[in-house]
């Protein structure tokens, strides 16, 4: 995954606002000037008479081999770009998902002819452009350097090497890509989105997962190519300075060669809607927002002959800058969201319909509830003039300007060529958007918007919001996923008779050692290291039981963070300076100077609650949800046969919101008759969980009280 | 040496095909005036560009330009509140904003038959904007939850804040555009009318029209909705250019919610009008620009060190910054990432790069000068950003020549005088340490 966004940061110091409205509130008047007699100045000035729309020429041949060329030429500018697009069906990957991208990718590492390297400086000498992807290739350059980049471009694409080296290192950076982003809540939407819109028997539905592209085979790849990248199923856009018969000379003579043959073609069941609507959620433990995609799939095509209909009516329920339905509803009027919009896409095989927003925890049931409210009433209620007249505006004048890039009118002539649409099928567009009734907008609405057959799919926090939701489902049963897609079956283990959260916690003790032992201890010194990335950081902890505590971490040398408690002070350390604490934190960690917590939570004033018997890693373990008298709760695990505590879930503040992180205890010793975790896995805020090993541990030795001072 | 000539006689014809023309005046209240015709685009862009940008503010007003872009979409006296998008949108258009250390741009895209509402719309804002108590409270809000989506929320977010609070610490550029919160809150509606009326003047600022318009129609409009604003009668403050060099290296650690470290390190250059500036933004090409770049082959491709790396020469107004700025890929150790960028800015100081090399920065740069008059949007802009900062709009035409003066040895000795090791920033972005508790 490259961080582009990086390129962003940089250029974020303009800050880019787009167009905020405010609340309609009637005019303050102000001083009077001058120009009152500028009474021209009052009322917004008429338009002029509306310009001739010049659609765009394009020309289209095929060569001998079946490769069809779209011509636009366009003299402005000494540049031109090729495109070069293979139409073939999409296929079902199964358990290699990701392979048909990766072989795109793998096009531009290399080939008969040329390294990687050469072909980099080659590209970059001429200041141009080229990319490959399962599709095919595209290239841009100034005029002059035409037949060398498509030199580049027809060995790429007719010529690869198809290295092995490439390909392992291409592995590697999909399977960072995937890791970067497994947490990443819109991420995952939109993978699980796919997956219940089209199902896994539909390519559309599949996305790759860490397994499915260790999976993947070099030899996945050379047999796609081989089987899809032929010509008679492709295209050679080509936009720019460059007459079409000079263009059809370089295509016959870059491209002539290439040989055709049959390819395969694909037909898939055609996905539908569920009967009821169908709510599914995937957890992400301590989100504190919902990411909310109410969806399903549509038959839907730029063919259809309601398709500019579902447009209009599309813009005016979930479109516009903030005059759509949803956006007014949730965030002007509600506040519930930063924004929320809908789409309706159309496809040749099967299009969808999404309406999304992100809402806090505490509201997700409401939006979805408005969600569907509006839904509803562009079903039942006919648009008003305004908002018609509107979005009829919007989309005239945006297909107006877009006409300024001769790449739209490209892009035009290949869906006409694929989809075998009118040649006029553009021209008549606007004519089109401008005959729009209300009746045709409920009509369209009536046809394409099911707010009773939808898959309503939530990423967030499911002990906060799977409760409240589960009543939008048609059987009142919420269907669980993992990111990676697999359903996940909510627990069915039942607690067993007389288990209540005071035998586990007393298990828990008798477990460590008993209580008695555990009070003998009066002090603990440890000492751990943790790696963190490729770094190890050392820990060491010291503690006095009950009412000091003192942590530190060090890296390369340097104190890098540390906590102390002193009998009713406490602080905390940072390269960022040094901070007093003060309510929850001051008694978190207060509790911390415990050491044995489970034995205190009654006189801190915490409350606990055995919430259910899970299963964690194939073993069976009591789940406890421990709140403390104020602050965020944590939840512990204990297993069910050893008592031991194996696993801590809490929450803590990010900068990008709240971070859950998992604690998992294991390889317990005894030390003075009371056992102690030897190692713990953390993880959750990192791609990699951090891994903590006790190199050390003394109990009840004399720990000087400077370890302890807290200066001010 | 026949290559090199074969390429400049077919850049030099290029440049003739490409000529952007344009008319400019001034008008008595001071307002500059740039149009650009073009019968064959079916838009128009109408924009103005304010001379004022965050270095314009009071240490204790930061944030100001920034608020004020805002402000100027929240209604005029003869435009309600919330009405002023609509206007565009109904005459199927589209606009924006933005604000920089240097100066703040408005721009409406139009359809061709409505550029007089597009100067209507913009003479609203100049003439007689509201700047209320409603407005001031309602956008600060707003901006609020922009500088969390956009700054504190984004991983790497306070990168720049963090780089230039370091590499300037008496000239406003050591501040962001987005300002301070608390100071937005303290100021008063005085303090909003005051800014206003300084720097939302005619003589402060510049307005650029491109695309399908009627010359002397468009004169007479600009004539009807310009020529009665009044010129501003305060003097338009500008800081001093009083930031001494860096005299040593800065090194710090920021520890943020990312995954991945990052290593940035900052150097003083000088701003963008000065000739070094080129050959310093050549050497960022020579670094980054595209696959076969020193520091992308060698760390992103070769060694894999590096998730993405660059080099970005940051030319403002003053002063600039060349930057380098790489995210470190999985169990790589910061320094070891860091050490490499060193070396491969070492090279570039020490050896001169090869003429085929310097050729392909030289191609490199045409491909972008090409591009970037290829819309009306692109055009209005340039136009006014080479007025209002070199003095000269016909650099729209020019500009490229001068990265064609930069020779080989500039390159080096820019590299040499500005890129030093002990008078820079540098900052490293860890991901935050475990937290036990």
């Amino acid at each position: 995954m490259k961080y582009f966004i990086l390129l962003i940061a940089f250029a974020f110091t303009l800050l880019h606002c787009s167009p905020k409205s405010g609340e309609k509130v009637a005019e303050t008047s102000s001083e009077m000037k001058e120009e009152s007699k500028e009474n021209f100045r009052s009322q917004a000035p008429s338009a002029g008479p509306a310009p001739a729309l010049e659609m765009g020429e394009y020309s289209q041949t095929t060569l001998d081999n079946g490769l069809q060329l779209i011509v636009v030429e366009n003299h402005k500018l000494p540049r031109v770009s090729f495109q070069l697009f293979v139409d073939s069906d999409p296929i079902l990957e199964q358990d290699q998902a990701g392979y048909v991208s990766m072989t795109g990718n793998l096009l531009k590492t290399g080939t008969k002819n040329r390294s990687k390297e050469e072909i980099d400086e080659a590209v970059d000498f001429i200041g141009a452009n080229l990319s490959t992807s399962s599709r095919g290739a595209f290239g841009s350059c100034l005029v002059q350097h035409k037949e060398t980049l498509l030199d580049l471009m027809s060995d790429v694409v007719l010529h690869p090497a198809f290295n092995q080296e490439e390909f392992e290192k291409l592995k590697k950076q999909e399977l960072s890509g995937i890791s970067a982003s497994k947490n990443n809540p819109n991420a995952i939407a939109s993978n699980i989105r796919s997956l219940v819109n089209y199902s896994r028997e539909h390519p559309y539905g599949e996305f790759p997962t860490e397994e499915s592209i260790e999976n993947i085979s070099m030899e996945n790849c050379k047999s796609y190519y081989n089987t899809y990248f032929k010509p008679n199923i492709s295209y050679l856009v080509v936009v720019g300075d460059i007459k079409a018969d000079e263009a059809k000379q370089l295509a016959a003579s870059y491209f002539g060669g290439w040989e055709s043959a049959n390819v395969p073609d694909h037909e898939y069941e055609m996905p539908q809607p569920p009967a009821g609507n169908n709510v599914v959620f995937v957890d992400r433990p301590g989100a504190v927002q919902s990411v909310i995609n109410i969806t399903y799939p549509v038959d839907l095509k730029l063919s259809s002959e309601d398709y500019v209909a579902a447009r209009v009516m599309n813009n005016i329920l979930g479109g516009g800058v903030f005059s759509g339905y949803l956006m007014q509803n949730l965030r002007e009027d509600k506040a519930f969201t930063y924004g929320a919009r809908a789409s309706l896409s159309p496809n040749s095989r099967v299009g969808n319909f999404n309406a999304y927003a992100s809402v806090r925890n505490e509201v997700t049931d409401s939006s979805i509830v408005e969600f569907l409210y509006e839904m509803n009433r562009i079903r039942n209620e006919k648009v008003a003039d305004e908002n018609l007249e509107l979005v009829k505006n919007s989309m005239n004048g945006s297909f107006a300007r877009s006409l300024e890039r001769p790449q739209t009118v490209a892009q035009q002539a290949l869906s006409i060529a694929r989809y075998d649409l009118p040649k006029d099928f553009y021209e008549n567009y606007l004519k089109k958007i401008e005959s729009i009734t209300k009746e045709d907008v409920l009509k369209a609405a009536q046809t394409y918007i099911k707010p009773e057959s939808a898959n309503i799919l939530i990423v967030g926090n499911k002990d906060e919001v799977a409760e409240k939701v589960d009543h939008f489902d048609a059987n009142a049963s919420i269907t669980f996923f993992n990111a990676e897609g697999e359903e996940v079956v909510a627990s069915a283990n039942e607690i067993p008779e007389g288990t209540t959260v005071a035998t586990v916690l007393n298990k828990y003790i008798e477990a460590l050692g008993g209580a008695e032992s555990i009070r003998k201890i009066r002090s603990i010194a440890m000492e751990f290291n943790m790696e963190v990335m490729s770094m190890t950081m050392k820990g060491k902890r010291y503690v006095e039981i009950p009412n000091k505590f003192a942590e530190t971490m060090e890296m390369n040398g340097m104190v890098a963070q540390k906590q102390v408690y002193n009998d009713g002070e406490g602080m905390a350390q940072s390269p960022q300076g040094k901070q007093m604490l003060e309510g929850d934190e001051l008694a978190s960690l207060k509790l911390s100077a415990h050491y044995f917590e489970e034995l205190h939570y009654g006189e801190m004033g915490y409350t606990t609650e055995l919430v259910a018997l899970e299963s964690i890693d194939g073993k069976e373990a009591y789940k406890v949800k421990v709140t403390p008298p104020s602050g965020n709760p944590k939840t512990l695990f204990f297993d069910a046969e050893s008592g031991l505590k194996i696993r801590e879930l809490s929450s803590t503040e990010g900068q990008q919101g709240p971070v859950t992180i998992t604690l998992d205890y294991s390889n317990y010793e005894t030390v003075e008759g009371v056992k102690f975790p030897m190692e713990m896995e953390l993880s959750g805020p990192m791609p990699q969980p951090i891994q903590m090993k006790t190199q050390k541990i003394e109990v009840n030795t004399e720990i000087s009280p400077e370890v302890f001072s807290i200066e001010k | 040496m026949f290559l090199l000539t074969a390429f400049g006689l077919i850049s030099a014809i290029q440049a003739q095909m490409t000529d952007v023309e344009f008319e400019q005046y001034t008008l008595d209240n001071g307002l500059e005036v740039i149009l650009h015709q073009d019968k064959s685009a079916p838009v128009v862009a109408v924009s103005v560009m304010y001379h004022v940008g965050s270095k314009n503010e009071d240490t204790d007003r930061t944030g100001f330009a920034h608020f004020f872009e805002h402000l100027l979409f929240e209604g005029t006296e003869n435009i309600e509140r919330g009405e002023f998008d609509k206007y565009v949108e109904r005459a199927g258009g589209t606009l924006n904003a933005n604000t920089s250390f240097d100066r703040t741009y408005y721009y409406e895209l139009l359809p061709a038959n409505q550029l007089e509402l597009g100067l209507w719309l913009e003479s609203e804002r100049m003439l007689h904007a509201v700047v209320d108590e409603v407005g001031i409270e309602t956008q600060r809000s707003v901006v609020k939850e922009e500088k969390r989506q956009r700054v504190d929320n984004q991983p790497y977010g306070t990168v720049m804040q963090e780089t230039f609070s370091r590499a300037f610490q008496k000239h406003p550029y050591q501040w962001m555009p987005i300002g301070s919160m608390e100071h937005l809150d303290a100021a008063s509606e005085e303090d909003y009318k005051n800014f206003y009326e300084t720097f939302y003047v005619p003589n402060n600022a510049v307005l650029s029209i491109a695309g399908n318009l009627d010359i002397e129609q468009a004169k007479k409009w600009v004539e009807k909705y310009f020529g009665t604003i009044p010129r501003g009668d305060n003097e338009i403050p500008t800081p001093e250019l009083n930031e001494p060099s860096l005299s040593r290296e800065i090194r710090d650690t920021i520890f943020d919610e990312i995954q991945l470290p990052a290593v940035i390190q900052a150097y003083r250059i000088p701003e963008q009008t000065h000739p070094d500036y080129y050959a310093l933004d050549l050497l960022a090409t020579v670094l980054s620009g595209g696959e076969s770049s020193r520091m992308y082959k060698r760390i992103v491709d070769d060694e894999q060190l590096a998730l993405a790396v660059f080099n970005f020469a940051f030319g403002l107004e003053h002063y600039g910054l060349s930057i380098n700025y790489g995210i470190a890929n999985m169990g790589v150790d910061p320094s070891n990432l860091e050490a490499v960028m060193d070396e491969e800015v070492e090279k570039v100081k020490n050896e001169l790069i090869t003429e085929r090399e310097y050729q392909k920065l030289i191609n490199q740069k045409e491909s972008q000068f090409v591009s970037q008059n290829a819309s009306m949007a692109g055009i209005a802009e340039n136009l006014a950003t080479y007025h209002m900062f070199h003095g000269d709009a016909n650099l729209i035409n020019d500009i490229i020549q001068k990265y064609r003066s930069v020779s080989r040895e500039d390159i080096r000795r820019v590299a040499q005088e500005y890129l030093n090791q002990d008078r820079r920033v540098v900052l490293y972005y860890l991901p935050k340490p475990a937290d036990t508790q």
